[in-house]
Parts: C-alpha cells; structure tokens; sequence
C-alpha cells in the first residue's frame, strides 16, 4: 500500500452509531408475525433426485419388454416341449443367470412347467374321481 | 464461508427463533453503519438504511449461502439498499464544500499540518466520486474488503471492482495533488 493509500485509509471517519439502535432493531424484528422458512433451498434438491428416479423407472420400463422380446420365441418353444414330455435336443439350454433377459426366460419356463403340472394333477385329480365313483359300490 | 457459530445462530432462527439474531445485529451493526454513512454522509439515515438492511436480512435468511461469510452478505444487501437510495434521491451537491475545495486561494495538502484538516479534505473528494466509486472505496479502504468480497457484496467482476478503484484512486489524486 501507497502513501496514497494511507491518507485515503486514515481519513475514514469513526461514526458513533447510537446506543439504541440495536434494541430498536430487535423490537421491529420481533414484531413480525413469522420467522423466516426453510425455503426451496433445502426441498428443491429432494424433488430434483426423485423427479430424476421416477424418469429413469419410466424410460427404463418400455425397454424391459425389448430387451426379453428375443427369448419370447425359446420360451414358446421351450414350453411345448415340457408340455408333450419330450425336450429337444437341437434345443440348447439357455445359461440361467447370465443376464436378466436369461434368468427372465428361466422363470417363466418353470412357471409353465408348473402350470402344465397343475393342469396334470387336476386331470389326475378328475381321473381319480371317476374311479372312485366306479368302485363305490351301492349299498343293498 | 460461514462462521461455525454463526451457522448455528442462522439454524436457530430457522427453527423460529428470534432472539439469536440480536448476536449477529450486535456484531455487525457497527461496521454497516459505518459503510453506509460514508455513502450517504447522513448519521440518521445510514441507521435508518442500517436497520432496513438488518430487517431484509432476516426476512431473507433462508436465501444466505453459507459458502459466502455472513457479513459479506450483509454488506451486501446494505450496499444494494443504499444503491437504491441514491437512485431514487437526488443528492444535491453542497456547494460550500465544493467552493472551498476547489477554491485556489485554500492551502495545499502539504501546507496543511493538522492531520484532522487533511481527512476531511479528503472525505470530501470522496464525496465528489459517482456512487460506484465511493462505495468500493469505502468496502476496500474503510471497511477492509478485499477485490474478491467486495466483487461479491457488489456483484460486479473482480476486474471491474479493481478498474473502479483504479479510476477512484486516480480521481482522488487529481483532486487533492491538484492542489499542491
């Protein structure tokens, strides 16, 4: 700092501010009828963050179908060949776990396998009953 | 950045508490005070823009970033307010001072021996500068700010806080070397 600079910085002028002013300054204050709120500072960055989440749940979604939409035609397939008993050989079994469209098409081959079970049991089920009205022998 | 302290006052407040505030208001009500008498050389009215700069700061406080100090954003709301002021008044110059500043016939800077003289010889070529100029003079030279706050409290860039002092430093020396 210049000499300049000094006789600037020296000719300030010491103001005495009054005795009150800090009072009056808190009773105005006090007289408002609420305190000053949390605004969007702290909320805006929340809603942004779930905004983001539901787009990318909303994108993501369409998609799902397209990236299973090949396996559709093995799981077809798959499910026509548990269903007559027989498997293919030329059929070549898809690697579970590898990626999601694969453990997909897994889980919805075991579910038409037990679906195809259940629809058996209840022909066995019905085939029982029949029988079973065969051999009740009436009562003389 | 924020005080600790200071921070935990703010919370408070937000939290609705009232009372806190008088700590910040005690501490800093001196030196916006002070900053805005050498604006508008008025006792009155700089504790009357002091106190409005106070009152909108609490209003407000739930728009102060902490990544800025308190006080530099204090000071910048009292310097706003009394940007505004100037505005909306016309300050008259006071041709009294003006006449015997410029007047020839008054002794030099040099010639003059009591300190007390020369300060206000040079307050008063404070006076004279636009509103632009006085106010980063006053922040930088009065207030102790550095180029980087008072660019925040005015915001305007670092180098236009740095050209106005220039040209305020380079005014100030014409006037009063003008008399030598």
């Amino acid at each position: 700092m210049d000499d300049f600079d000094k006789i600037i910085r020296n000719a300030e002028q010491t103001y005495q501010t009054s005795a009150t002013f800090v009072e009056d300054t808190m009773q105005q204050i006090s007289l408002k009828p609420t305190t000053p709120k949390r605004g969007l500072r702290l909320w805006l960055p929340v809603l942004i963050s779930g905004m983001a989440v539901i787009a990318v749940v909303i994108v993501a979604s369409p998609l799902k179908g397209h990236f299973f939409s090949p396996n559709d035609s093995a799981i077809t397939t798959s499910s026509n060949n548990q269903g007559s008993g027989e498997k293919s050989s030329s059929q070549q079994p898809t690697s579970a776990g590898t990626d999601d469209a694969s453990l997909s098409s897994d889980l919805n081959g075991i579910g038409t396998a037990m679906n195809q079970e259940s629809t058996d049991q209840n022909t066995a089920n019905g085939a029982l009953n029949d029988s079973a009205e065969q051999i009740t022998v009436p009562t003389e | 950045m924020a005080d600790i302290q200071e921070q935990t006052i703010i919370n408070e407040i937000m939290d609705g508490q009232t009372e806190p505030y008088r700590f910040l208001v005690e501490r800093y009500h001196r030196g916006i005070i002070q900053h805005l008498y050498n604006l508008v050389r008025d006792a009155d009215l700089a504790e009357d823009l002091a106190q409005e700069a106070f009152i909108r700061a609490y209003d407000k406080l739930a728009q102060y970033d902490p990544t800025y100090a308190f006080s530099t954003w204090l000071y910048k709301i009292a310097d706003s307010i009394a940007f505004r002021h100037m505005k909306q008044s016309k300050p008259t110059a006071n041709l009294e001072d003006s006449e015997s500043f410029i007047a020839d016939t008054k002794p030099t800077l040099a010639e003059i021996t009591d300190q007390a003289m020369v300060n206000e010889i040079v307050r008063n070529a404070v006076d004279t500068l636009p509103f632009h100029y006085k106010r980063v003079v006053s922040l930088y030279y009065w207030e102790g700010y550095s180029y980087e706050d008072i660019s925040v409290i005015i915001e305007k860039p670092i180098g236009t806080v740095r050209t106005w002092l220039y040209r305020a430093k380079d005014q100030l020396r014409k006037e009063l070397y003008g008399r030598l």
